[in-house]
């Protein structure tokens, strides 16, 4: 009796635990997805070439205007990664690599209109791939 | 579970280092990138439709006119692959109708002295693709600065040679108001009467256009003292040209593409509102 007992008080708080853990993992699945979802519109806007950031055909700004649209996407990617992430592991799946690629298709072809952001975002995306590959090893 | 905490507090410090990356790498990429197009290039302005300003070389203010013009701020020099010692100046752009206007606009100390009984300011405009070859001179000459006497001269330029057009084409005049004087031209776009002495202008083009300054004698170009060059692309009149095969291609791939992804989120969004569900059916 005294045995069952023991186990139930251990129990208690871990359950506590583990819902509370369940519930940052949840919030956290629809807070990244809602924010991927605002950069999603933003990369819509200014990859789409529905609205312009800068008019001026100055170096600086041509340059500052690749940079946040590369920087868009990676957000996006990131922020999409982190909330299937967390989701998968709600539903205790890990994340595979198809999902990965697929991820990368999709955030590399919202660069599709310009070449340099298109290679600029390639290569931001391979470091990502590469450094979630090494952290995965370590 | 407390490798599950552990594992979420590894990712966001993992998201955190990562973000860094991309941001230190993004500048530096950015950095490679200004370099590369920092030195020698001229500075590109694109020039939109507006309303046309009077050439009288005043701003008026009350009409509006340059309101819609495209303003930069460059700088003169001495020697442009040297870029010291240059003066600053205001150089604005529009287009209007079948003519392109431009306003350079700039203050000197002391300006309305005999000193600058010469000065002259000059647009010397290079062929499409010419690699800066300029052929073509538009000036407005000074002869008497503190009476605001001026001329408007069409020059055509042979190597070095500055030869008056047989017909002068475009508008050019000049104003002093204290030390801040304006210079305002007009020249034809796809209009002019004069292909062989002047440059033919043409929509949806870009062309190299040189600011030249000088103020001790009216003769060209050794009268030239500083200069820049600067690339205006003329954009084609309100309306606009017949959209090409690739651009309609690319409209229709743009279309498809993100609302591919758009389609694939609000998925993902509705799994989502479903995962509830779907934990208590795996625990279950």
């Amino acid at each position: 009796m005294s045995k069952i007992n023991k186990n139930s008080v251990k129990s208690q708080p871990t359950k506590k635990k583990e819902k509370l853990e369940e519930k940052f993992a949840y919030r956290s699945v629809i807070l990244s997805a809602i924010f991927g979802g605002l950069f999603l519109a933003i990369s819509i806007l200014l990859n789409g070439e529905i609205i312009s950031l800068f008019l001026a055909d100055n170096p600086f700004l041509l340059a500052l205007d690749v940079a946040i649209k590369v920087l868009v996407i990676i957000i996006f990617n990131i922020l999409i990664m982190v909330s299937f992430g967390n989701y998968k592991e709600l539903t205790g799946k890990p994340v595979d690599f198809k999902i990965i690629g697929l991820l990368f298709f999709f955030s590399l072809i919202q660069a599709f209109r310009n070449s340099l952001v298109f290679s600029f975002t390639l290569v931001s995306l391979l470091a990502i791939i590469l450094y979630l590959y090494l952290v995965q090893e370590s | 579970m407390n490798n599950s905490k552990s594992g979420y507090r590894t990712l966001k410090k993992n998201t955190i280092r990562l973000l860094t990356l991309i941001v230190l790498t993004q500048i530096f990429l950015s950095s490679i990138f200004l370099i590369t197009n920092g030195y020698g290039d001229p500075i590109e302005i694109k020039v939109g439709f507006g309303d046309d300003p009077v050439i009288d070389g005043i701003v008026d203010g009350t009409t509006g006119e340059w309101d819609q013009a495209k303003k930069q701020k460059i700088n003169l020099y001495p020697n442009i692959t040297v870029p010291e010692n240059g003066l600053e100046i205001d150089l604005w752009a529009i287009q209007e109708g079948l003519n392109l206007y431009i306003l350079v606009r700039f203050d000197l100390q002391d300006h309305g002295s005999s000193e600058y009984d010469n000065e002259f300011i000059g647009i010397l405009i290079a062929d499409e693709d010419s690699n800066s070859d300029f052929t073509d001179a538009k000036i407005v000459q000074y002869s008497n600065i503190s009476e605001n006497i001026f001329q408007y001269l069409d020059y055509n330029i042979n190597d070095t040679e500055y030869e008056e057009d047989i017909i002068s084409n475009g508008a050019g005049a000049a104003n002093l108001e204290e030390n801040q004087i304006t210079y305002e031209f007009s020249m034809p776009v796809k209009d002019t009467e004069d292909p062989l002495q002047d440059v033919y202008l043409n929509y949806i083009r870009s062309y190299d256009f040189k600011i030249v300054f000088g103020k001790k004698t009216a003769l060209y170009p050794d009268g030239i003292m500083i200069s820049n060059i600067v690339s205006i692309y003329l954009e084609f009149k309100p309306g606009g040209p017949e959209p090409s095969l690739g651009e309609l291609i690319m409209t229709t791939s743009t279309i498809i593409i993100f609302s591919t992804i758009g389609a694939l989120y609000i998925f993902y969004i509705y799994r989502i509102t479903q995962l509830k569900k779907k934990i208590r059916r795996i625990r279950s």
